[in-house]
């Protein structure tokens, strides 16, 4: 080969250049794609408006992981609370209900919406008192 | 003898004739258990499978085989986890055994896919690990107790009240569940297991399960799948993986060394342990408390 040896050192480096650049495609670290399990949440947050309504007068108190724990300061029968959570997957809200007069079917209704739309209606029976978890859809 | 004096023994003897046990084996520890639960005092339970032994790895001996065609039911757990079962059927088939299986009261759910791609093994296409769901181990409680009362129809008020106490008892362990997971926020409740075996509490509780085996514990990933996995446990952040009772552990401690996180601690996947998780209830409370510290 001929020509000044700069030249041909510059010529030599664009050729392994080009000729790495598909190795390097090849072989490098990707991302792992995410297996069909396993997409990530969604971010996108919402207010979810939580009413407890008992049909006794009750200390009323509901929480949920990473929300501010809201509960009824006397008897009452309703609480309203609203909770700013992921819109694909909500946290399970754990709700309590202690009776001030124990009987024997006392009833904790929960209804949780969204900008107006009922998205989940339970109610739970109990005696004295009623601890539970309620799963949002 | 009188014919009075013989009618006087017989009445006097009936209750000790009505009280010989139902002859059942088992071929599930958990179901052992819920026969114990709802049989009581008349069912006498063999169990084939004990506690701790690995199911996957089991087939039945000539001891077994001869155990088994001498008792009136058999309980297997069905949807693939015996892949024997149909062999065995036949082979006592002329002694009039009963078989009860537990996978035909339960809604079976699907194997993950790419379980079916990855190996091949004898399972159906329905995941067979159907006691992680406590609603199905209800269902199954009432199976039992229409097997029992069909053997012993004396014992009807028996076995409805036995399933009834047993019935409360997994419906505190449902709310008892439920309250320990609600600390759980959803994008922590990811479960690095040595099998697939938790779909139905996965289910049921909001879980993603991600195995490194397939459905079967004798079921080998591939080098590739392990390295997505750690990819992949790399970019949830998962905080802990669990190892199982009847599972060396080896494979996942390499894991826990390349991804950062911890060794969560011991589920009980394919049946129950010993000690406290000797009993379903038992086993179950185990496996949510394990979770419930690792991944908090």
């Amino acid at each position: 080969m001929r020509g000044h040896p700069i030249l041909r050192l510059v010529v030599l480096i664009c050729f392994l250049a080009i000729a790495g650049i598909p190795v390097y495609l090849i072989t490098r670290d990707r991302p792992v794609g995410v297996l069909s399990s396993g997409k990530l949440p969604s971010k996108k947050i919402v207010s979810y408006e939580i009413t407890m309504t008992s049909s006794t007068p009750a200390h009323l108190a509901l929480a949920a992981v990473g929300q501010k724990p809201v509960e009824s300061s006397s008897e009452t029968e309703s609480l309203i609370a609203t909770y700013s959570m992921d819109a694909v997957k909500p946290e399970d809200l754990v709700v309590k209900a202690r009776f001030v007069s124990p009987q024997k079917n006392a009833a904790l209704r929960i209804q949780v919406q969204v900008a107006g739309k009922m998205i989940k209606d339970a109610t739970l029976w109990g005696s004295e008192s009623i601890e539970d978890v309620i799963s949002i859809p | 003898m009188s014919p009075l004096f013989s009618v006087l023994i017989f009445i006097g003897l009936a209750p000790w004739v009505s009280a010989e046990p139902i002859k059942v084996a088992s071929l599930s520890t958990v179901l052992s258990d819920i026969a114990r639960n709802v049989g009581g005092d008349r069912v006498e339970v063999s169990e084939i499978i004990k506690p701790g032994s690995d199911p996957h790895l089991y087939e039945p001996t000539p001891g077994d085989i001869k155990k088994i065609s001498s008792v009136q039911i058999v309980l297997a757990s069905g949807l693939g986890f015996e892949p024997y079962l149909d062999k065995l059927r036949s082979s006592v088939e002329k002694s009039g055994v009963e078989f009860v299986v537990a996978g035909s009261a339960v809604k079976p759910i699907a194997c993950a896919e790419e379980d079916h791609h990855d190996h091949s093994h004898s399972h159906d296409a329905a995941d067979p690990h159907w006691w992680h769901s406590i609603a199905n181990v209800e269902a199954v409680t009432l199976q039992l107790r229409d097997a029992f009362i069909a053997v012993d129809p004396d014992g009807r008020s028996d076995f409805q009240a036995n399933a009834r106490a047993f019935e409360d008892k997994l419906k505190v362990l449902a709310k008892w569940t439920r309250l320990q997971l609600a600390v759980l926020p959803k994008s922590q409740r990811i479960l690095v297991t040595s099998h697939d075996a938790l779909g139905y509490f996965a289910r049921d509780y909001g879980f993603q399960v991600l195995p490194v085996q397939g459905i079967s514990t004798s079921d080998q990933p591939s080098s590739q799948k392990v390295r997505n996995l750690i990819q992949e446990i790399k970019s949830l952040g998962v905080k802990a993986i669990f190892a199982e009772n009847i599972e060396n552990p080896k494979v996942l401690q390499q894991i826990t060394v390349e991804t950062g996180a911890n060794l969560g601690g011991t589920l009980y996947a394919d049946g129950l342990g010993i000690g406290d998780a000797g009993t379903y209830i038992g086993m179950m409370r185990s496996n949510v408390t394990t979770i419930v510290e690792a991944l908090q």
